[in-house]
């Protein structure tokens, strides 16, 4: 770093370009502020780009689109009681109360569309759960629309194909096999550069930003707050080689993601190894340390997005490792997960938010976790139908799947207690007999059986009995993490006395998430983390005007 | 099925041609993302690659087999993945050129196989053009670079016989110029 300076001056200062940053962006300057967003990397999008683009969003107004309904005292009563008294009933009410008009005003003056879904809830047996409509998805979108600006979009981290979560799950009913999705529908759409899912979300969000002339600069990465007094009133930022002061006359919005890739972050706050994040490798905590150094108070530190994963050895992107949710191998029958006893630990076809709290039980008599390392173990009547990873079942068997021609065999080749594992299976088979898993409950919730295979005979259970078998490792991904400054209504980041630090807002998963252990439904980070962006950049744009007079 | 052709005449002479290409090792190190290869026997190797698409990589194990070595000007192969669904029959061809160089033909076909054959196709043309170029080039660096003649015309070394899309019913020929920019 040279430690020479240039200055740049904005209202408003959004430091990160993911779907938060860019719906600040937008607002802001709608509603009368200079903006500037800053991005440490060369690409816009940030996870946002590479995510599956849903959007929880309570009362929202394509439900009637899936025959859907909603209110806001069935959307409160749900999200109280997933929330379980750890987040501030204010919050949970704001969100409710803005999260629609959001979408309706990004509808209305960007080129950002939605269509519904009919995913359901994430525990459709509480109370306020819908079976669907609450989750929207953007529609498909051109990428020759955003010209040039095409070359600033982040790509996907793995081959994504342009379809939609919808389609997916209930057109094509193709999410354990792939191959019913069109492949002229895929072809086609890649003829004409459509995308779906995230870069559907964050390409109408970068064309809203230009069309609107806001500046972006990409690989700037904003590291200090500037303060005057308690104020801040701006950043600091590295920028080829250089140190840039961009100066924010009313407001800094940290918009930086999660801190999924800082190991020391992570060590200090989660209760369990995330070894694999499924995020772009940048969410480095720049924003958490950057809210702490200034006196944040912080709250639902050790939370993540969960996301059980598989990952393909040697896969990466950005340079890192690449991991991939399981999807799958988790809900479908012929499919469980067992520890190193061979014992199953959960039920396998629940929201993977809670399932991958199971891997932060602890061992009691020795220093370990009791479910890591962890393998799903499945026979051949779920290799002989179903995707495994990235491997259709026609396709050779991927290096990273064990094989074996008993039980008790492909739980030495995995390290686990064979005997443990036949007797799991055995006792799981007798499920399967019965149509009810007596441990955990396997497919007694409408969002189990959302997520079987609807053509099976019972959709989440089946047995395990024809050989060969099969073991995959699993690996503790997620999509984020979820902790940081605290925010109130406004999302103005709190200090530790409740009070608002001037000048400062905090939105996306640098912010402690509203949803505190839970996940609310698909979309449960986007929605809320887009819904702060709005509100931050209407406050924030608000104190411009104050200013001003 | 994907075709690329690709042609390129070289310093070396024929002679010295072979002695490069008899050696698979030295194909291998040809191949843009080489990570290693083991030679099994004569006729056998297997190469390890990491693909390179944009920011997202992938390792891939080749089964490389030669069917004929047809001393001094032609070898014929195939390649299967092993763990993944593809296979690929080629045929290079090697010809004494002008001031002692040689003109070299490589002709390359490969078929993605299993139910997402056709979609993984398209995806795979561009990554495949650019491997086809990007080892036409290696090659001729290693081959003693582009002969005098092309050189000093400032022709490329390299001539694109025929493109993968060449391969692709016509609907589907758009696609490649746009996905490119997506494995760039
Ligand atoms: C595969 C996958 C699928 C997912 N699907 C969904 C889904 O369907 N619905 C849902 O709700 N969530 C989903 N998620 C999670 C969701 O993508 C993230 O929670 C969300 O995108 C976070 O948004 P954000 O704006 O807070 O951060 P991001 O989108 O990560 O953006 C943060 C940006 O800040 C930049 N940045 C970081 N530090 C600095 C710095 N110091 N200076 C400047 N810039 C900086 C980063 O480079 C990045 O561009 C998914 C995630 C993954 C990985």
């Amino acid at each position: 770093m040279s430690g020479s300076s240039h200055d740049i001056e904005a209202d408003i200062v959004v430091v990160g370009t993911g779907a938060a940053g860019l719906t600040t962006a937008i607002l802001a300057h709608d509603n009368g502020a200079k903006v500037v967003l800053a991005e440490r990397t060369d690409k816009v999008g940030g996870t946002s780009a590479v995510s599956g683009g849903g959007l929880w969003v309570p009362l929202n107004s394509h439900l009637d689109e899936v025959g859907a309904s909603d209110s806001r005292d069935e959307a409160l009563a749900y999200c109280k009681a997933l929330t379980m008294g750890r987040v501030e009933d204010s919050l949970l009410e704001t969100f409710i109360d803005t999260a629609a008009g959001m979408v309706a005003y990004l509808e209305e003056h960007t080129p950002l569309k939605f269509g519904a879904t009919s995913a359901p809830d994430y525990q459709t047996e509480t109370v306020g759960a819908k079976l669907g409509g609450r989750t929207i998805e953007p529609v498909p979108f051109e990428l020759s629309e955003l010209g040039a600006s095409r070359e600033r979009l982040r790509s996907p981290s793995s081959l994504a194909f342009p379809v939609t979560l919808q389609e997916v799950y209930n057109e094509f009913q193709a999410f354990y096999q792939p191959w019913k999705i069109p492949s002229d529908l895929l072809v086609d759409r890649m003829s004409r550069d459509v995308v779906c899912l995230g870069q559907a979300l964050v390409a109408p969000l970068l064309k809203a930003v230009e069309e609107r002339g806001i500046p972006i600069l990409l690989n700037t990465r904003v590291r200090k707050l500037l303060r005057d007094g308690e104020r801040v009133v701006g950043v600091v930022a590295a920028r080829d080689g250089e140190l840039l002061n961009l100066s924010a006359k009313v407001a800094v919005v940290l918009a930086t993601g999660g801190f999924e890739w800082n190991e020391a972050l992570k060590s200090r706050f989660l209760p369990y190894p995330v070894t694999h994040p499924n995020s772009p490798p940048y969410g480095e905590g720049d924003g958490l340390l950057m809210a702490m150094e200034v006196g944040a108070d912080l709250a639902n530190m050790a939370e993540v997005w969960n996301y059980p994963s598989i990952a393909v050895p040697g896969e990466t992107y950005e340079g890192r490792p690449l991991s991939r949710g399981i999807k799958a191998e988790r809900s479908g029958p012929h499919v469980i997960w067992v520890n190193k006893r061979g014992q199953r630990f959960v039920n396998e076809a629940a929201n993977y938010n809670s399932i991958g709290k199971a891997f932060a039980s602890p061992e009691t008599s020795e220093p370990g976790y009791r479910n890591l390392p962890a393998w799903g173990v499945l026979d051949s009547q779920y290799r002989e139908k179903y995707v495994l990873g990235t491997s259709m079942p026609d396709d050779p068997l991927p290096a990273w799947v064990k094989r074996a021609d008993s039980l008790a065999e492909l739980a030495r080749l995995i390290d686990v207690d064979p005997q443990g594992l036949e007797e799991t299976v055995e006792r799981w088979n007798s499920f399967c007999t019965n149509g009810v898993d007596r441990d955990f409950g396997r497919g007694d919730s409408a969002f189990d059986r959302y997520q079987g295979d609807h053509q099976a005979p019972h959709v989440n259970l089946g047995a395990i009995e024809k050989a060969p078998f099969f073991a995959f490792p699993i690996v503790t991904g997620a999509l984020g993490t979820k902790g940081g400054p605290r925010t109130n209504d406004n999302a103005q980041v709190l200090n530790v006395r409740g009070e608002a630090i001037e000048g400062l807002y905090a939105v996306g998963n640098v912010a402690a998430s509203l949803s505190g252990p839970s996940y609310f439904g698909a979309g449960s980070t986007l929605g809320p983390g887009m819904t702060w962006g709005y509100i931050a950049g209407i406050h924030a744009a608000t104190r411009v005007q104050e200013r001003n007079w | 099925m994907l075709n690329v052709k690709r042609e390129l005449t070289v310093q070396q002479s024929q002679s010295q041609v072979w002695d490069f290409v008899g050696d698979m090792g030295n194909w291998a190190r040809q191949m843009p993302g080489y990570v290693s290869h083991e030679v099994v026997d004569e006729n056998d190797s297997v190469w390890t690659v990491q693909f390179n698409m944009g920011p997202f990589t992938r390792p891939c194990i080749i089964d490389v087999h030669v069917l004929r070595w047809a001393e001094p000007s032609e070898i014929e192969f195939s390649i299967k993945g092993r763990h993944d669904p593809f296979q690929g029959h080629g045929v290079f061809n090697s010809e004494a050129a002008a001031d002692d160089g040689t003109h070299v033909k490589v002709d390359f076909g490969m078929e993605i196989t299993g139910s997402m054959a056709k979609v993984i196709s398209v995806m795979a043309a561009p990554v495949l053009t650019k491997l086809a170029d990007q080892m036409v080039v290696r090659m001729g660096q290693s081959l003693g670079g582009p002969a005098p003649a092309q050189a000093a015309s400032g022709e490329p070394s390299s001539k694109e016989a025929a493109t993968v899309a060449d391969a692709q019913p016509a609907g589907e020929r758009r696609p490649l110029s746009k996905l490119k920019k997506i494995f760039r």
